[in-house]
């Protein structure tokens, strides 16, 4: 072998040198606060770059600095396998807290495990992960993904008075919330025994120019499409920018989404959105940092499931809400 | 050490160079980073990258790569919990199997019916991360296996992570492949200059099947890597890893054109991505500017790779 695998064979014997000869405790990270440092609580989004996640991340944060607290913010890039070793990171830092939204319900558990039996809490929020987790966390906050998928839902079938054809622009194919805002679409429909049909389910990446596109393609495919279920608000934005390009008028095609966004809630106005279900990430984010709090002031946190209401915002009632993103 | 040993090693060693500088700042102003959990934690990252990364450097010393790495991982990944009621050995077994069927196919296509890399591998990827959408039915699904998980969460004597041993037990015999090999020399005249190595009487088209093959079945290993610590496999599973295995190969110093660098200089790029981004967590970097900083990395480090062997052609 020549020089440079050598050199990097040095490296990677250093760095496992390092590792055995810190091993044991030797150079055992202490938790922040007993440092003398910052406490720190880690905010574990499964991406950043989804609209919605900025917001959130803005308001969680002020929360926790105007109380004292420095938040580190690791971006897994929507990859479960990513936010299973950034947990590990989280637990090498003994950072005070870990606020998690699993990227995958399941994947997430081995690494909840480790994150307990390490002593690091963890506390899931916006989205749960699987029930058989709950003995590795200290509680969730946020909203049910499902419940607001069944709000979503109603008002589908209600703009639809029961009966027609549904396309679907979601968000990530397999993606959790996904997941449950399907079922939830599922369920209504045979608990509401409506006689409603799903044309078609196309992911977007949460981006509403991809929205934009699948739109197009549902215009041109499908001439008996009633309306479109947008995974969030973000992506009904690009479906209402397909429709306007193709002289659909408002109100023709129903849309519901997901958030209150101030562009959602002035497409209700105008009568290109026929709903969509309350979820500020400023309020949320802000709710979730006030859980954080009150477990690192008191150690515990009651009651282990805190979930926010998402209101049903339509025409009847657009006016009572303000845009907050 | 006069001037021109110093610059030598300046440019030989840049990488390895970056990552002590790295290393020495953060021991400094964050000492958590050098203590044991948070080091292996870094080899931990990065023995999935780094061992579908040696794939990675055989193709793009020939000259080619491979988009589809990420999707063939998780493809392996699915199928091992799907036929995990045949037994842990031939779920696993089918699994590398299927991953390197998959390499395989790639090299036919890239070799015999002389298909861009690029274009055959991304098809490559869309399909495969289609068929994973399908078998999983857009559902995350979840393996049983007790003993997987012990690997992927156990140590070597308590310390060292079973998939860091494996990362390096293979990194070590690839390099020997690579290095010592009519086959690793082979590889490098076809990176250099197909048409001269196939008028030598290099299989050029032999080799770069095998090159294929070989990557699809580390993607193999990964994907049991990856089932062994999230115990599961969905659609959304490993979306960037070809993007993270490309870029630390490149910062490596692999050319994309072919014909120089080896299994360790691609370890140190993947390495540094890895340092890297624990540093900038350490740091209290945001996220985004995290993404800009390894941008202008690998932008700075290729570009003078590129400056220095234009530099070395002119003397």
């Amino acid at each position: 072998m020549g020089k440079f695998s050598r050199a990097s064979g040095c490296v990677l014997a250093l760095l496992l040198c390092a590792g055995l000869a810190f091993a044991g405790g030797a150079a055992e990270a202490k938790p922040a606060a007993e440092a003398g440092g910052q406490s720190t609580v880690a905010l574990m989004w499964g991406g950043t770059d989804a609209p919605f996640v900025g917001p959130h991340i803005r308001s969680f944060t002020e929360t926790m600095e105007k109380a004292g607290y420095k938040v580190v913010v690791p971006d897994s890039k929507w990859d479960p396998a990513k936010q299973s070793t950034d947990v590990d990171d989280m637990i090498a830092m003994k950072v005070d807290l870990i606020c998690l939204v699993p990227v995958d319900p399941l994947a997430i558990i081995p690494a909840l495990k480790k994150a307990k039996v390490s002593g690091v809490p963890v506390m899931t929020i916006n989205t749960e992960a699987d029930k058989s987790a709950n003995e590795y966390i200290i509680g969730f906050s946020g909203v049910g993904a499902y419940e607001q998928g069944l709000v979503a839902s109603e008002l589908l079938v209600d703009a639809m008075r029961g009966k027609g054809n549904i396309a679907v622009v979601e968000g990530v194919s397999g993606f959790n919330v996904c997941v449950l805002y399907a079922k939830a679409l599922d369920d209504t429909i045979k608990k509401k025994k409506a006689a409603i049909s799903i044309l078609a389910v196309q992911p977007t990446n949460w981006s509403p120019a991809e929205a934009t596109k699948i739109t197009e393609d549902y215009i041109t495919r499908f001439k008996n499409m009633d309306a479109i279920f947008a995974h969030d608000d973000y992506i009904a934005g690009g479906v209402i920018v397909a429709l306007k390009e193709a002289g659909i008028k408002p109100g023709q095609i129903k849309i519901v989404g997901v958030g209150g966004t101030g562009d959602a809630l002035q497409a209700i106005k105008d009568g290109w959105m026929f709903g969509t279900v309350q979820q500020s990430p400023i309020t949320e984010g802000a709710f979730e940092a006030r859980r954080a709090l009150e477990f690192l002031k008191n150690g515990k946190l009651e009651p282990f499931y805190s979930i926010m209401d998402n209101p049903r915002i339509d025409a009847s009632n657009v006016n009572k809400y303000k845009a907050e993103f | 050490m006069n001037g021109r040993r110093f610059r030598a090693i300046i440019r030989d060693q840049k990488i390895l160079l970056i990552i002590l500088a790295i290393a020495l700042v953060l021991a400094v102003v964050r000492p958590v980073f050098i203590s044991a959990e948070n080091l292996f934690n870094i080899l931990f990252q990065v023995s999935i990258t780094s061992i579908i990364g040696i794939g990675m450097t055989f193709l793009m010393i020939g000259a080619d790569f491979d988009l589809s790495v990420g999707s063939n991982m998780v493809f392996a990944t699915t199928v091992a919990i799907l036929l995990q009621g045949s037994g842990l050995g031939a779920g696993i077994a089918a699994a590398i199997l299927a991953s390197t069927v998959a390499g395989f196919l790639n090299g036919v296509f890239v070799a015999k019916l002389r298909i861009n890399s690029f274009i055959s591998t991304l098809s490559m990827m869309i399909f495969l991360r289609g068929l994973v959408l399908i078998l999983t039915n857009k559902q995350t699904i979840s393996g049983s296996s007790d003993a997987l998980f012990s690997f992927g969460y156990g140590n070597l004597f308590g310390v060292i992570p079973y998939p860091v041993v494996l990362a390096a037990a293979l990194l070590v015999l690839f390099a020997l492949v690579l290095a010592r090999t009519v086959l690793g020399r082979n590889l490098y005249a076809v990176g250099c200059n197909e048409k001269a190595a196939r008028m030598f009487g290099i299989d050029v088209a032999g080799l770069k099947i095998f090159a294929f093959s070989l990557t699809g079945f580390l993607c193999g290993a990964s994907g049991i890597v990856l089932l062994s610590r999230l115990n599961s496999a969905s659609g959304t599973y490993g979306i960037d890893t070809n993007l993270d295995v490309i870029s630390g190969v490149l910062l490596g110093g692999i050319s994309l054109s072919g014909g120089e660098g080896s299994i360790f200089k691609a370890f140190q790029g993947i390495l540094l991505l890895g340092v890297l981004s624990n540093a900038m967590i350490l740091l209290h970097v945001t996220p985004y500017l995290q993404q800009v900083i390894k941008g202008l990395m690998l932008m700075t480090v290729v570009s003078l790779d590129s400056y220095q062997a234009k530099a070395a052609a002119f003397r």
